[in-house]
């Protein structure tokens, strides 16, 4: 049964899906700017055979419905077109760099979810000790710090001064990754070889909390209201009055209760995490898809950002997917 | 972009109309007041939009505040560059700063596209008929004092005729660990590691500014971060020293029968990453696969531009090839370095350029291991390397073991890699970063002359008085903004000309700051000034 609903679900996605890819194709073409003009470069001397060759090349000499249909025609077979900038398939190119973006926003969510959560629900319980306010006071400038700024001070600070992490990169210039999942800290855990796996978890690091520190900051926040409101229910104070043990109470009754709210905050942020980011691949040398994307629309490269668009809306209808089984299973009376 | 032809030919017919109004009403004018041209309404303030983008935005907003001084109503607008090229190319915009590179050291790829009348690069519209013939005697004219008189000819006229603010260029700035040895930044951005080694250790890490590069096949590309490292796994017939003269590398030594023809012989025994010899063979395909229509998986090399106007390429032994071009091209050998030569037998065996992407192989001093195009590519000596050009010492295997390019394209995080002891060089400096580096005695500046130009660029279809272009260009004190702004790492160019170039005439002075003789030029064109 909740096979036939979660079926329902992916297939009510697609009509979306394919408005949102007609939107997409539609917008990089009315970005002003030229594809071409941009891949030569505004320096030395191009001849028009070479730049006509290009257009041609790139089918932007065709009129725009017939770019789609060459576009939606490849998409049929599974082909997502060429990238304009690399002349490789999008697919590849995007291929290359999602595992990068996964790890790294896994990382973060990780990192999230260890420190938000327990703060959250210490500072509920404690409310409006010293540590509530601390911790409430950190989490505010969680929010407002620029992961740039936050990002050049982690790596001034540990790398630079401290020498603790590696300043940028997957792995250190000597350590070849291995071709497996592309997720490196797996892959040092799947063939055992702890020395990649130290390098990737230490170059890993502070990408991961800098990227995870809003999410944490917000996590905590959302976590210790909610927690303050069931805290307050009549089941908290039926099982206080039975006798159960607090910590029981706490963990037991009133964060299972609690965490809807927590999780919906997770997953769409995990969503927006597999979007990639910008700021945090740039500043840590990280290859992954935000940065990625970002050049692709600055050099106009149309078919590369169409294909990462496409992601991005499977990779948030996943989420909410997964957030929307999550709920049921913290609250069996929800359906799907 | 495809904007459909009829929209383009009413806009060039109205601008045509317009340019025609323009000129008549102008000619008039000037029988009647003596000078005056059209435009100028009389009793109002020139009014001008300095149209810019992240990167050259406090140097747009300090311009428009020296405009201000002389009476000029100047505004600052921020765009995003490539949006702004379009507004520009349509005639929409005025004034725009703009930069242009030059990778020949020579007026050919850089004054003439951008000046020459319609030429791609000439966002100013400005138009000359006596420029155009100028730029194209000096561009491929036989006699190198004919082509210098030529270039200094031209750099007369543009001091007069102002189609400019003219600008400057920058220092190229690179920086690296104490520990490296031979290192010289190049002109043409170059990184060749051949040259370089480390004291006490074999194997050395390069930060490069760029966040990818566009494919390892040295016919698929057209960038420069990309070429610089391709042509430390490929080496080319001739190549540059880092102050920009053309020596043998591949080849022997070549010969010039004719204006149009060349012959190069080639050093025996060169052998590719494969073990296999390099022959006049694989010089021959190199260039037709950039030639081709098709040659790149059915498609034109992105590089044609850039092996000039070849009109045949044939073997003429094992060890020797001659070049035959559509006319003479006095800046050829200056494009050469820019062509890797490729082996035939392996190109035709991976079959796509990707496959040679993915496994590049050439006659360089390095070969490759591994790598991709995003985050680092690793590359190996190679062992039974012929030595490279006689002319860049050490000849010989390169001495570093190992070398690796890293991708790493936010500006501090490359100086705290390089501070850390995570890579070894790194590519351009940010400014306000120099001195804090110069301090540390682990590290070593080095800088060089930059081959990019930076202007502000005029609309000359509408600033159609050149007093009033050479006004704006008299209100600025670019000595003061180059400083102040750009570290002093930034050197004034009088015209569109750079020093390194050749036909550079060292005489013509930059328009100076003179703010009341721009007050009194807007004047006499008809604009209130106070």
């Amino acid at each position: 049964m909740k096979a036939v609903r979660i079926l329902e679900r992916v297939l009510t996605a697609l009509p979306m899906s394919l408005l949102m890819l007609l939107l997409v194709f539609g917008f990089v073409r009315l970005l002003p700017g030229d594809p071409v003009d941009i891949m030569m470069g505004q320096s030395g001397n191009v001849s028009q055979a070479e730049i006509d060759a290009l257009r041609r090349e790139l089918h932007l000499d065709r009129p725009l419905p017939e770019q789609l249909a060459i576009f939606l025609r490849g998409l049929l077979r599974g082909d997502l077109g060429t990238s304009f900038r690399e002349q490789r398939p999008v697919a590849e190119v995007i291929g290359d760099a999602f595992p990068a973006t996964v790890e790294l926003a896994l990382a973060a969510l990780l990192v999230a979810l260890l420190i938000g959560l327990p703060i959250g629900v210490l500072s509920a319980v404690r409310r409006n000790s010293w540590f509530d306010r601390l911790a409430m006071g950190v989490s505010f400038l969680g929010i407002s710090m620029p992961a740039f700024w936050l990002g050049i001070m982690a790596i001034m600070l540990f790398s630079v001064h401290l020498g603790w992490t590696p300043v940028q990169g997957r792995l250190s210039a000597g350590i070849a990754p291995p071709d497996l999942t592309g997720l490196y800290v797996l892959d040092g855990l799947l063939t055992r070889d702890w020395a990649l796996l130290k390098d990737a978890l230490l170059h890993l690091l502070l990408p991961a909390v800098t990227l995870g520190a809003e999410l944490t900051a917000i996590i905590a926040r959302v976590t210790r209201s909610s927690m303050l409101e069931a805290l307050q229910m009549d089941y908290v104070t039926a099982a206080r009055a039975r006798g159960v043990p607090e910590w029981q109470v706490v963990l037991r009754h009133a964060l299972r209760n609690a965490l809807i709210p927590t999780v919906t905050v997770a997953g769409l942020q995990l969503g927006v995490l597999l979007g990639g980011n910008m700021i945090v691949e740039t500043v840590f040398g990280w290859p992954g898809l935000g940065r990625l994307v970002v050049g692709a629309i600055f050099g106009r490269d149309y078919a590369l950002v169409q294909g990462a668009v496409m992601l991005y809306a499977l990779t948030f209808l996943i989420a909410n997917l997964l957030v929307d089984i999550l709920y049921t299973q913290l609250n069996p009376k929800l359906e799907l | 972009m495809r904007r459909g032809r009829p929209t383009r030919l009413v806009a060039s017919i109205v601008a045509a109309g317009l340019l025609l109004t323009a000129g008549c009403s102008a000619g008039q004018r000037s029988s009647q007041t003596g000078g005056q041209t059209q435009g100028a309404p009389q009793g109002q303030r020139l009014s001008i939009t300095i149209d810019t983008f992240q990167g050259r935005i406090p140097e747009a907003e300090v311009v428009a505040n020296y405009l201000r001084q002389v009476g000029v109503q100047a505004e600052v607008r921020i765009w995003e560059k490539s949006a702004l090229l379009e507004e520009i190319r349509q005639g929409n915009r005025v004034a725009y700063t703009q930069d242009w590179g030059s990778s020949t050291f020579d007026p050919y790829d850089l004054a003439l596209p951008k000046l020459k009348t319609g030429d791609r690069g000439n966002y100013s519209f400005y138009a000359n008929p006596e420029v155009d013939s100028l730029l194209d005697l000096g561009a491929s004219g036989a006699d190198p004092d004919e082509r210098r008189r030529a270039y200094e000819q031209v750099q007369q006229i543009l001091i007069d005729e102002a189609p400019w603010i003219f600008g400057y260029y920058m220092d190229v700035i690179e920086a690296t660990s104490a520990d490296v040895v031979g290192f010289t930044p190049a002109m043409d951005s170059r990184i060749n590691l051949h040259d370089v080694s480390r004291t006490g250790a074999d194997s050395l890490v390069v930060g490069l500014r760029t966040d990818r590069l566009q494919s390892l096949d040295p016919a698929n590309h057209r960038d420069r971060d990309t070429e610089t490292v391709i042509r430390n796994i490929y080496d080319g017939l001739v190549t540059r020293t880092p102050d920009g003269q053309i020596v043998p590398e591949l080849a022997e030594s070549w010969e010039q029968p004719d204006s149009t023809t060349y012959v190069f012989k080639l050093k025996q025994g060169v052998k590719f990453h494969d073990g296999t010899e390099m022959t006049a063979d694989d010089v021959v395909f190199t260039f037709e696969r950039i030639l081709a229509p098709d040659g790149i998986d059915g498609q034109q090399s992105p590089r044609l531009s850039l092996v000039g106007p070849i009109k045949k390429i044939e073997k003429v032994n094992e060890y020797a090839v001659r070049f035959e071009l559509e006319h003479p091209f006095p800046t050829w050998l200056q494009l050469l370095p820019h062509t890797q030569i490729v082996s035939k037998a392996y190109v035709e065996k991976v079959g796509t350029s990707q496959a040679l992407s993915e496994k590049p192989m050439g006659t360089g001093p390095f070969k490759f291991v591994r790598g991709q195009v995003d985050s680092e590519i690793v590359l190996e000596r190679f062992d039974d390397y012929y030595g490279g050009a006689d002319a860049l010492t050490p000849v010989g295997p390169a001495q570093l073991k190992t070398v690796t390019f890293r991708m790493i394209p936010e500006p501090s995080t490359r100086v705290a890699a390089l501070k850390a002891g995570e890579v070894h060089i790194i590519q351009e400096v940010p400014i306000d970063q120099i001195d804090a580096l110069r301090a540390d005695s682990n590290i070593k500046v080095l800088t060089t002359q930059g081959t990019r130009l930076y202007m502000i660029e005029l609309n000359n279809k509408v600033l159609t008085d050149a007093r009033v272009r050479r006004a704006l260009n008299h209100a600025i004190d670019w000595e003061a903004i180059l400083n102040e702004i750009y570290g002093g790492r930034a050197h004034r160019v009088a015209t569109a000309m750079l020093p390194s170039g050749f036909g550079y005439d060292p005489t013509v002075a930059p328009l100076s700051y003179d703010p009341d003789l721009a007050r009194r030029l807007l004047q006499e064109a008809g604009y209130v000034t106070d």
